[in-house]
């Protein structure tokens, strides 16, 4: 999926040269791919819910899913922050699909950690918070990393303030695993083609008393 | 087939229900309110998951499993997001978290 | 499997008993509303349980879906209200 992404860079740029060209296929897709998915999703969101094949019940289901995009559309002309448009950059879908999978391994393994942890007769907890910047390239992918940090084991997205994260950890070894770096490079190369995972994570602060703050 | 699906599901019900009593257990054992959100927002949420999706093995392919697929999704991304607003509203508020009992403080 | 069912319910019912200590006692307002969100995930899945017993999941799945809805929406809504509250402290 990678490899025809980049082959048809160059159609994308033709077509902007010649707008009615007769090789659109791949960059209709492209260029509306968002509207595509949108038009799925919400169309099997309409079939499951509803349960009918009537063409009554087709039809109000074309009407309503219209009017959700015509509003949802609205919605991507609001700037979330700063005025930083969401989703400017596309998504690398056969990332995203390894991503989920990856995400549902680390669900099963967070709580089962944390179930351990309070099954444990003595506790064994060392509460912290973790300060770190990491610069993720768009708004999007900074919700998807505060997110997965919560579903991770033994960590909670407390704030996130533009690139500053905010994250109580409950033990050492989680707080280590999460300074490595690694998730955050995994968020940001759902967007990126590729990224060290050194530069995810910078400006490490823990706080693990009440006088730090 | 049939007794495969029925154990499968019969394991993933019990494991559910083992992770939500965990997580009971855990949101009235742990000492501070940030700790609680970590047992609310995981141990929970594991917990709802396998339950839903041992009904769903169980119910076989059927529209009702399709909605019950629904459910999971839905919860498994609102879950989060619902401790980590309550999370962060209490750190705002000005609520100081519990740090244990180290060796290092004095 | 109908007591297997009953057994699971009853142990659910207990789980569902055990946050309402922290929703009686909790130090913080926070406590509390955490406690309230674990009480509805359960009663979530026991609307599931019940509709299973009954032989009508297909009619409990909707109420089940909408009360998944409702409680993440309490939850949000009710630390949208303390964040105005705060402010209004300060």
């Amino acid at each position: 999926m990678c490899k025809v992404v980049l082959a048809t860079q160059p159609f994308l740029f033709f077509n902007r040269v010649f707008p009615f060209s007769t090789m659109n296929k791949t960059s209709l897709w492209l260029r509306h791919r968002g509207l595509i998915l949108q038009i799925v999703l919400l169309s099997a969101i309409w079939l499951i819910l509803s349960g009918k094949t009537d063409p009554i019940y087709i039809f109000w289901g074309v009407i309503s899913i219209a009017f959700v995009i015509w509003l949802s559309g609205k919605l991507h002309s609001i700037p979330l922050s700063k005025d930083e448009p969401c989703g400017s950059t596309r998504i690398i879908i056969p990332r995203l699909i390894t991503y989920l999978f990856w995400l549902v391994w680390q669900i099963i393994k967070s709580g089962v950690y944390v179930a351990y942890l309070v099954l444990h007769p003595k506790m064994p907890i060392e509460p912290m918070i973790v300060r770190f910047t990491s610069k993720q390239p768009n708004v999007l992918a900074r919700v998807i990393l505060g997110n997965s940090i919560t579903l991770t084991p033994g960590t909670l997205t407390l704030d996130i303030d533009d690139n500053l994260f905010t994250v109580h950890a409950l033990t050492q070894e989680v707080e280590e695993e999460l300074v490595s770096g690694d998730m955050e490079a995994r968020v940001a190369r759902l967007y990126m083609r590729e990224c060290e995972r050194e530069d995810m994570c910078c400006d490490i602060e823990l706080i693990t008393s009440g006088r730090g703050r | 087939m049939s007794f495969l699906q029925d154990a499968l599901a019969i394991l993933l019900v019990l494991g559910g229900t083992f992770f939500m009593l965990v997580g009971s257990i855990g949101i009235n054992r742990l000492p501070d309110f940030f700790t609680r959100a970590h047992a609310s927002g995981k141990v929970d949420t594991l917990g709802i998951l396998m339950f839903l999706s041992g009904l769903a093995v169980f119910e076989g392919f059927t529209l009702t499993s399709a909605k019950l697929l629904l459910i999971i999704v839905f919860v498994a991304f609102t879950s989060p997001v619902a401790a980590h607003a309550l999370a962060r509203r209490a750190l705002l508020y000005g609520m100081k978290p519990w740090y244990g009992n180290r060796k290092n403080e004095g | 499997m109908q007591t297997f069912f009953i057994t699971i319910a009853l142990v659910l019912c207990i789980a569902l008993l055990i946050p309402f200590y922290r929703v009686y006692k909790g130090p913080t307002v926070f406590d509390r509303l955490l406690g309230a969100a674990a009480v509805g995930a359960k009663i979530l899945t026991l609307i599931l349980l019940f509709g299973l017993m009954f032989d009508r999941l297909d009619m409990f799945i909707d109420i089940s879906l909408g009360y998944a809805i409702l409680n993440f929406v309490g939850v949000i809504a009710m630390a949208k209200y303390f964040r105005s509250s705060a402010r209004a402290a300060k």
